[in-house]
């Protein structure tokens, strides 16, 4: 008899089509082989799962996909470790596992009638797609929506392929930068905060969400500040070591706070009040 | 409280009756001296009394490693099987009340704390607890210090205390009773229940706290000078964890072979570096004394703001194994002095 309400045993879903967003970053789609299984994995933008290629381990990975979009699910994975060189390895039609969904979520509700600016870098830009793209599905909800997107340079700019469908989309601007340019690059040239800065979104009835790499979240918050974002009014979300996504395992705690369960979505008002151990 | 009494001339032949219904788990010795819970054997020695046993029964509800699934065939067709749940009852004899008390602190974290770990639940479910008072604590314990005492009964089915020829007997559950019904053990006497209470208040008597572990969590600051002296000479080997009863934090990695190969969860501490290092470098608790910070505050801190109650015991373990002899009652004694 096995043990069906064990924690620990993953989906299986196959991996269907492999985007190739920069030189070291792929965006895996894939489809639970059990149909029930792809209508009962309902999950919020925000939310994240344990990906796991079998006889190498597993990783946690942000759901970059909107649940508006059915079918499916997505993550992007930077080549880094062992596990996400393995991720690299796959090729469309082989399987691997999937627990979750785990962890809060955007607060899509609350942001309901606000402008929304989106600041994001590098495969930080993961999370954010999930809820641009639920947001842009159910556009008639939110307000303006101003998204901010950097990298280190045009080849490391993830979700290239959408960017016509974000510039397109009603009341709703890109605003891309890269930190070096190149060959070919006719955008702006310069980092996120100072574009930030230039730009000046409102920040009344608004509320910003950020992801990124902590130089580009430290450098942001003091120009979101000036701008008269309040602490309640800029929301992240967090990457920590975890291993169960569960509450078990006992990694990815600040304080009493566990990421996998309290979060990984915070205000900065919350952060703040976290031991600075993140 | 109901109580019957068991001479010692006895305990093998009702271990013996237990082993035809339950798997037995009991204190065992190996060689100098040193005693192991291990499965007894049919016809093996029954030693109840003797030292404390160098490892928890941690063990036996989550295993140094353990298979969470198997997995068979390669990545274009695979199939997983989950580890069965067990099938027959265990009972565990002989354990101390700082480690039943440490298996109700393990419950908040895999049975309170939002999803169920059912590998976890199914062992404490199907396991039932025989305790024995500890007459002569060792030189490490210190039970008394976060509120317990060595003659605790809670998370027990049943209490045993030494009386030199027999045992008295403390009921605590109806698991227990189950225990011993039938076995004809005679009622204890009111000279057994006043000899059993007052050796526990003789055991208490030798064990004065050494710190006020309620003050203890008042006090856990971030930026104190302690955690650095202390990270100093540790040398993040991390046999305090894997000694603790309540440490429970895991790794989980797979092991693969030809044609599939097991996913398993094994022990893991926050003492060690890369515990918190996340695949591209990230490293939120970059030096040792980070993670001695943690460890500390996590047991006498964060727990008890998430549960009300600390993740110590008091078994002593950690002051007795440490190689470098930090003594975490030491180091909670200078938290509340806020010394150093």
């Amino acid at each position: 008899m096995s043990d069906a309400g064990n924690l620990y045993v993953p989906n299986l879903a196959v991996i269907d089509r492999i985007v190739e967003e920069t030189w070291d970053t792929r965006t895996f789609r894939a489809v639970f082989t059990d149909a029930g299984m792809r209508e009962r994995f309902s999950y919020h933008p925000g939310q994240f799962q344990e990906v796991s290629v079998f006889g190498v381990g597993e990783a946690t990975f942000c759901l970059a996909s909107s649940p508006t979009r059915t079918g499916y699910v997505e993550f992007s994975a930077k080549k880094v470790g062992a596990l996400t060189s393995a991720l690299h390895e796959l090729s469309e039609g082989e399987t691997v596992g999937i627990r979750g969904p785990y962890g809060n979520w955007f607060p899509y509700d609350m942001m309901q009638g606000k402008n929304l600016l989106f600041v994001g870098g590098g495969i930080g830009m993961a999370p954010l797609r999930s809820l641009l793209n639920f947001c842009l599905d159910r556009r008639g909800d939110y307000g303006h929506i101003d998204i901010f997107y950097g990298a280190r340079t045009p080849g490391d700019l993830c979700y290239t392929k959408e960017f016509e469908a974000w510039r397109s989309a009603p009341d709703t601007s890109l605003y891309l930068t890269v930190d070096k340019g190149g060959p070919g690059w006719e955008g702006k040239v310069g980092v996120v905060p100072a574009y930030v800065r230039e730009i000046a979104p409102a920040s009344r009835n608004a509320v910003a969400i950020t992801c990124g790499p902590p130089i580009m979240i430290k450098f942001t918050l003091p120009e979101l500040g000036k701008l008269g974002f309040s602490d309640e009014q800029i929301i992240t979300t967090l990457e920590m070591k975890m291993k169960c996504g569960v509450g078990k395992c006992g990694r990815c705690n600040i304080g009493h706070t566990y990421v996998c369960l309290d979060g990984p979505v915070f205000t900065y008002a919350q952060l703040r009040k976290l031991p600075p151990e993140f | 409280m109901e109580a019957v009494v068991l001479n010692k001339s006895d305990v093998t032949s009702w271990v013996r009756g237990l082993l035809a219904s339950y798997r037995v788990v009991g204190p065992t010795s190996a060689a100098e001296g040193v005693v192991h819970y291990t499965p007894l054997a049919e016809d093996g020695p029954v030693v109840l009394d003797g030292l404390r046993p160098i490892r928890s029964p941690k063990e036996h509800f989550i295993p140094a490693t353990e298979t969470l699934l198997a997995f068979h065939g390669t990545a274009k067709a695979i199939s997983l099987e989950a580890p069965p749940a067990p099938t027959r009852e265990t009972v565990i004899l002989g354990v101390r009340s700082c480690d039943a008390r440490a298996l109700t602190r393990l419950d908040d974290v895999f049975l309170k704390r939002k999803e169920t770990d059912s590998l976890y639940g199914n062992r404490r479910k199907t396991t039932r607890l025989v305790g024995l008072a500890c007459e002569s604590p060792s030189w490490g314990c210190f039970c008394t210090s976060v509120g317990g005492s060595p003659a605790a009964s809670e998370g027990l089915d049943l209490l045993f205390t030494d009386l030199g020829d027999r045992y008295h007997i403390a009921i605590l559950s109806e698991a227990g009773r189950e225990l011993i019904a039938g076995a004809g053990f005679a009622a204890a006497t009111d000279a057994d229940a006043s000899a059993a209470k007052a050796q526990h208040a003789a055991a208490v008597d030798r064990m004065p706290p050494f710190f006020d572990a309620k003050a203890v969590a008042e006090k856990v600051e971030w930026d104190a000078p302690v955690w650095m002296h202390y990270a100093k000479r540790c040398l993040a080997c991390g046999a305090c964890s894997f000694l603790c009863p309540t440490c429970h934090c895991f790794d989980i990695q797979d092991d693969a072979t030809a044609d599939g190969g097991v996913r398993f969860r094994c022990w893991d501490t926050c003492q060690f570096g890369d515990f918190t290092r996340m695949g591209a470098g990230h490293n939120p608790r970059q030096t040792q004394k980070e993670r001695v910070r943690q460890r500390v505050s996590h047991k006498f801190k964060y727990l008890v703001e998430e549960f009300g109650r600390q993740g110590c015991t008091g078994c002593g373990r950690c002051v007795e194994a440490c190689p470098v002899n930090i003594d975490l009652r030491q180091v909670l004694h200078d938290v509340e002095g806020a010394k150093r």
